[in-house]
């Protein structure tokens, strides 16, 4: 059986950055890293081709790097951040990505998200935490296919990789 | 059930997690408290029926603690708040 | 056989070139595309399609929808599903089912005898007869569940899956017949999120049924009109075969479709959350209770219009209908119109419409006024009727007919209003119940308001729909309510019980559950006079038609007998669902594995590839109990594994351990504060155990926690209490210390923790190659050391949860595997063993090491589980230490922790055994009052070449040496009390 029109496949390991702190801590990061990161859960900014911040809360942001690159992005930002009250935390393997994309990426996932991701609330750009299944996710809407990125927490990969096949009627 | 968190705005309550009655502050002292005291601080919770203040944990979301209004008789919300975020 | 002999020769929504074939209670028969089961079988002249609940009477089609009560069938092959109301279910090639609640045949039913009986079997029969002897009522029960109850649970999975939707709109509106459209239409039209559901197969609600036109033309050219436009909305989602089944908090709905555009999907469960929600749900007609009005060939009267225009049946040859209202004579009309024979029109009131009466006359219909039906000629199929004369009973006349058509008025479909939290009105006009004020963002808008005319429900539709719009936000034009055909007004005389003809007449008001009037006087006068009482007590609303058609019938009656107005008993309140919803699709994707979000760590798989038993051990992981070579039992395997740790080396993954990253400069005030013990001294590059309390005293968890660098520390916690420690500590620091500058995050998932235990552990190690100093000397217990181990960056740990000298290492998770084969790879030679959570557990028992989660009740106190050394003397507050000092302060005995030796070294004290004093003769279950403690866990230690356990014994510390018996099923075994550490009790080998 075919299922619905989505491919669902898991990305490799890449960097991932847990950053903390208040609003000092935004802009000397803001500063680090060319770019403001934003203030307001549920938005991302992205740095350049490779490097995307996601906004958790006001004071919390997952930074995402190049794989290799980690040690020198968390190197940079600890020295602008200086002796203001912060936590970097590399967690570079505390998520697993995978991507589900196709014309009806959206019938599957809205199987396990309550959010509303219709395309005119959620369309590409937009990102949220949330609810994914029984476990959560970061979800990344990058294009207009429409192609999802679902950041889980590692343990939960298989899992979310199992339901996700089921979703889509490949199992 | 809706939850609308001050960050993430309406959420599913399954990203939630119940965190009890929004009570008076822990004692500064407790050691200055009698045993009557005391036990009344840990075992007497409100459970108010009607509008309480509650914790709720955002744990699937923005993982703030906020306080939610909630009545407990048919579950209307009303004015959640982060009374603690210091930004 | 003659095929489909009820089957008018034209007309109807049926597809004539598609036969399909089908069986019924293992007969043949062909119906047509666009049937339900029910229109085909009364096209093939089925009559009797089930038997009623208790007495097994013979039943037939009573409805054409939802409210279906006699018609239930079990569909049979891979789909099997029992309890389908025939009525909804449409016809498919093949499809095979059976009626319910028939045994051994639909015509031949053993359960009849009960009809027979019925004066021994009245309301509340099963509470007052088999309730004595108190302990036969399992003996009763056996026979009580095969005559009773519907259809069977199917006993192989469903080959197709069932999905769930979450999906948001501004507009949700339930019902697609005439106001649900309109309101579509309207809705749609200014551009909102709109989702349309009805439970048909084709949208139109009645009109799919009927002579109505709109715009002098056939109404269903209107709805067709309207569905082609909607479907060209790309913001509109139109779905039939989809019943609202719950309404709930929020507009919250849940939707059913039960026939999803996916082939492999079997029902999708729409979870469906509103900004506006318009009832657009229509009414049901209700039957009148009269003798024996259960017979079958007695039927709505809409329902058998419907069958003749929609589906092209006849519902029989010679019809009467039995009225109260003006409304009803269309249908008598439409029957005529159709070439149906109908004999006359019986009506209780006498005034009725002049009009109506005249055109009824021309069709040679005869119009009887002031009467009604006293008795029903036929068992299997109704033959005549006989009428009298309202008031006298007398003047009775025989009319033959095999059809009777019914209608006492209708019933406005409420459910979902007064599920939404809404409260139903009386109606005295339609003496009925009509929706109240909206409590949630709802309006009804058409027949389910008690509009029963169609251009008032396509004008409420039209305006619903503009008004539900634009409150989101989308202003629209007001579109002109089209023409329709005059209709009349009810002008309904109520009538809730026909008089009965002799004492033991039996007339039903709920067909499902074969509740009769006599029941509901029953009830009444053994002081079940409120509804709700009523209700449970006779069962009357029920059944798998949930009293759709009946509810409101016994409102009036239980009105009448206790002289007081309908309005003033109100309804049952009604309760999801409104139609029934399988498990399956309740259950949605949570089946088979699915059903828990497993976990897994970088080293499952090798375990599921390398014998190891795996089993849920907390936090969602399935880990090892213990890897078993093959043939090797479970006790033979863990028994190898401990023996190695002892005497060898063994290896374990320790990654569900619970990790949480500390950073701050308030780091160690917050562990303080949180720990019993204190944290200021500890340097970089050591670690701590450390024991946490809940406020309440209570254990919470323990673990040890490193100190990484000056302002950074790493928390490990039990694996299955990972989240609950979260959660306390995320609590604390946000709720009652937010000033403290602290962040903590969550890092379980980031690391691999792998340990290598036992006295060859150094060696292994050695043999992997690392590049720091791991002697005795350099590197101490309780040390923590980044480094790198066969080639891979690492930090690792002189802790251990053994008891042995261990290494405990912690890497990026994706490399976890390469290091444990790294590590297999260099201890081959010392015959490292991976070792189970079960092996763990047994040499952690023999150690006591205990568990929060185990030795700690809910009762017990650090002190109580010998943990008293954790507690800081001289330290400032710390969560648990006031609830602590008032265990002390209360005195009295505590329940302390005790190790046990089996008198019988064979015997294993089970978990949570009984523990009684050795003097104590009583034996029987009683004699637990007596428990002086509790077996917390007990092993096989191989090590020790006995059984061991720990207990918790009352003042069990100052009697080490006593013995005690510890009690199980199916035998009693004394035990001496002893220290608890079995083995090394000084602890030397791990420190080695």
């Amino acid at each position: 059986m075919s299922g619905y029109d989505a491919n669902i496949e898991c990305l490799p390991f890449i960097g991932f950055l847990d950053l903390r702190g208040g609003e000092a801590i935004r802009l000397a990061c803001s500063e680090c890293l060319s770019v403001t990161l934003p203030a307001s859960a549920n938005t991302l900014i992205s740095v350049d081709d490779e490097r995307v911040a996601y906004c958790i809360s006001s004071d919390h942001w997952i930074l995402q790097v190049a794989d290799g690159s980690q040690q020198a992005a968390l190197q940079s930002l600890e020295i602008a951040a200086g002796d203001v009250s912060h936590s970097f935390v590399d967690v570079s393997d505390l998520y697993a990505r995978i991507r589900l994309s196709g014309t009806e990426a959206r019938a599957v996932l809205a199987q396990g998200v309550s959010i509303d991701i219709h395309p005119r609330v959620f369309g590409v750009g937009a990102t949220a935490r949330t609810g994914f299944a029984k476990t959560t996710a970061q979800l990344h809407c990058v294009d207009e296919t429409p192609t999802f990125i679902i950041t889980v927490f590692s343990s939960y990969q298989q899992y979310a990789l199992d339901w996700l096949q089921q979703a889509a009627g490949k199992t | 059930m809706v939850i609308e968190c001050p960050h993430c705005g309406e959420r599913h309550e399954d990203e939630f997690v119940y965190g009890g009655d929004v009570r008076h502050a822990r004692p500064e002292n407790p050691d200055a408290l009698s045993d009557a005291a005391w036990r009344d601080y840990i075992y007497s919770v409100p459970n108010t029926k009607g509008w309480a203040k509650e914790h709720w944990w955002h744990v699937r979301g923005c993982n703030r603690w906020i306080v939610v209004q909630r009545n407990s008789v048919n579950n209307e919300l009303r004015s959640e708040t982060d009374e603690n975020y210091h930004g | 056989m003659v095929e489909q002999v009820s089957r008018l020769d034209a007309g109807g929504r049926v597809d004539r070139v598609q036969k399909l074939a089908f069986k019924f209670n293992g007969r043949s028969y062909t119906g047509y595309a666009g049937d339900t089961l029910a229109s085909a079988l009364m096209a093939n002249g089925v009559s009797v399609v089930g038997r009623s609940f208790k007495y097994h009477r013979p039943r037939g089609i009573m409805s054409a929808g939802a409210e279906e009560t006699n018609a239930f069938v079990q569909i049979l092959g891979s789909e099997e599903e029992p309890n389908v109301p025939a009525t909804t279910l449409p016809l498919v090639k093949g499809l095979d089912a059976h009626s319910v609640n028939a045994w051994p045949s639909v015509n031949f039913d053993v359960g009849r005898v009960t009809d027979l009986l019925h004066r021994f079997f009245p309301a509340g029969f099963y509470y007052k007869t088999f309730m004595w002897p108190r302990d036969r009522w399992d003996w009763y029960g056996q026979f009580i569940r095969r005559v009773a109850g519907w259809g069977t649970a199917p006993k192989t999975a469903a080959g197709k899956r069932y999905e769930h939707r979450y999906h948001h709109c501004d507009v949700l509106i339930v019902g697609g017949g005439p106001a649900g459209l309109a309101a579509a239409l309207s809705a749609g039209r200014s551009g909102a999120r709109v989702l349309l559901v009805d439970n048909q197969s084709e949208f139109g609600g009645y009109l799919l049924g009927s002579s109505a036109e709109i715009n002098a033309k056939p109404a269903m050219s209107w709805i067709t009109d309207v569905v082609a436009e909607l479907d060209g909305m790309p913001e509109v989602v139109c779905l039939s075969e989809a019943s609202a089944t719950g309404y709930y908090e929020q507009n919250f709905v849940t939707v059913l479709e039960r026939r999803p555009d996916k082939r492999w999907v079997r029902e999708r469960l729409w979870k469906v959350r509103a900004r506006q929600v318009v009832l657009a749900t229509g009414a049901i007609e209700r039957p009148i209770t009269f003798v024996d009005n259960d017979r079958p060939g007695i039927m709505l009267a809409s329902a058998a219009s419907t069958y003749c225009l929609r589906y092209g049946v006849r519902a029989g040859r010679k019809a009467a209908l039995f009225t109260n209202n003006d409304g009803s004579y269309r249908h008598a009309i439409e029957l005529a119109d159709s070439g149906v024979d109908v004999a006359a029109i019986i009506d209780v009131r006498t005034n009725a419409n002049a009009d109506l009466c005249k055109t009824a006359a021309a069709k040679g219909i005869e119009v009887i006024l002031g009467s009604h039906v006293a008795r029903v000629i036929g068992k299997r199929r109704v033959r005549a009727i006989e009428i009298a004369a309202s008031g006298t009973g007398a003047q009775r006349r025989k009319i033959a007919c095999d059809l009777l058509l019914v209608s006492g008025g209708w019933n406005p479909t409420i459910h979902l209003h007064s599920q939404s939290g809404g409260k139903p009105l009386y109606d005295e006009r339609l003496a009925t119940f009509i929706p109240g004020a909206s409590v949630q963002k709802e309006i009804s808008a058409g027949a389910c308001t008690g509009h029963f005319t169609l251009a008032q429900c396509l004008s409420d539709g039209l305006l619903a729909g503009r008004q539900v719009a634009e409150s989101c936000g989308y202003p629209s034009d007001t579109i002109d309510a089209p023409t329709c055909t005059d209709e009349t007004d009810l002008n309904l005389q109520p009538i809730w019980e026909v008089p009965l003809p002799h004492r033991h007449s039996r007339a039903f008001v709920d067909f499902n559950n074969d509740v009769t009037t006599k029941d509901i006087r029953l009830a009444e006068r053994e002081g079940y006079r409120s509804i709700e009482l009523a209700k449970r007590y006779t069962t009357a609303g029920m059944g798998l038609d949930q009293g759709k058609s009946g509810n409101v019938n016994i409102i009036g009656l239980m009105a009448d007998i206790t002289d007081t107005a309908p309005g003033a008993i109100g309804t049952t309140t009604y309760r999801p669902a409104y139609s029934p919803v399988s498990f399956g699709a309740m259950a949605g994707a949570d089946n088979g594995d699915l059903i828990i979000p497993w976990r897994r760590t970088p080293i499952t798989d090798w375990f599921i590839a390398n014998g190891g038993h795996l089993d849920e051990t907390g936090a969602l992981f399935r880990r090892p109990l213990y890897i078993a070579k093959p043939g090797e039992s479970a006790r033979d395997a863990i028994n190898r594994e401990a023996l190695a740790v002892r005497n060898g080396v063994g290896i374990y993954d320790g990654t569900p351990l619970g990790k949480i990253s500390i950073k701050g400069s308030d780091a160690v005030t917050f562990l303080d504060r949180v720990y019993t013990n204190s944290w200021g001294k500890l340097p970089v590059g050591r670690s701590k155990f450390g024991f946490m309390l809940h406020d309440d005293g209570r254990l919470l968890d323990d673990g040890v926690t490193f100190r990484l660098a000056d302002d950074h520390y790493l928390m490990s916690t039990g694996s299955g209490v990972a989240a609950v420690v979260l959660k306390h500590l995320e609590k604390l620091l946000h709720c009652e210390w937010p000033d403290l500058d602290v962040y903590l995050t969550p890092v379980s998932d980031q690391w691999a923790v792998i340990c290598v235990c036992g006295p060859n552990a150094r060696e292994v190690i050695r043999r992997a190659e690392t590049d720091i100093d791991i002697n005795p000397e350099a590197f101490k217990f309780l040390d923590t050391r980044y480094c790198r181990v066969a080639g891979i960056d690492a930090r690792v740990s002189r802790v251990t949860y053994t008891g042995e000298l261990s290494f405990e290492f912690v890497v990026p998770t994706r490399h976890g595997l390469n290091l444990w084969e790294a590590l297999l790879e260099a201890g081959k030679e010392y015959d490292i063993t991976p070792i189970g959570s079960d092996t763990s557990m047994l040499l952690r028992t023999e150690k006591a090491f205990i568990a929060a989660g185990l030795e700690g009740d809910g009762y017990a106190n650090i002190y109580d589980v010998g943990m008293g050394w954790v507690v800081a003397k001289n330290k400032g507050d710390f969560i648990g230490k006031r609830s602590t000092s008032r265990d002390i302060n209360l005195g009295g005995p505590r329940p302390e922790i005790v190790g046990l030796l089996p008198e019988d070294s064979n015997f294993v004290p089970p978990k949570g055994a009984p523990i009684l004093e050795s003097d104590t003769a009583d034996t029987s279950p009683d004699a637990s009052r007596n428990m002086v403690g509790m077996v917390t866990i007990g092993f096989h230690s191989p090590n020790l070449q006995r059984s061991i356990a720990l207990a918790q014994v009352q003042d069990g510390r100052s009697r080490i040496g006593d013995t005690i018996n510890v009690y199980t099923k199916s035998r009693v075994v004394s035990a001496q009390i002893c220290e608890p550490v079995f083995f090394d009790p000084d602890g030397e080998r791990m420190r080695d």
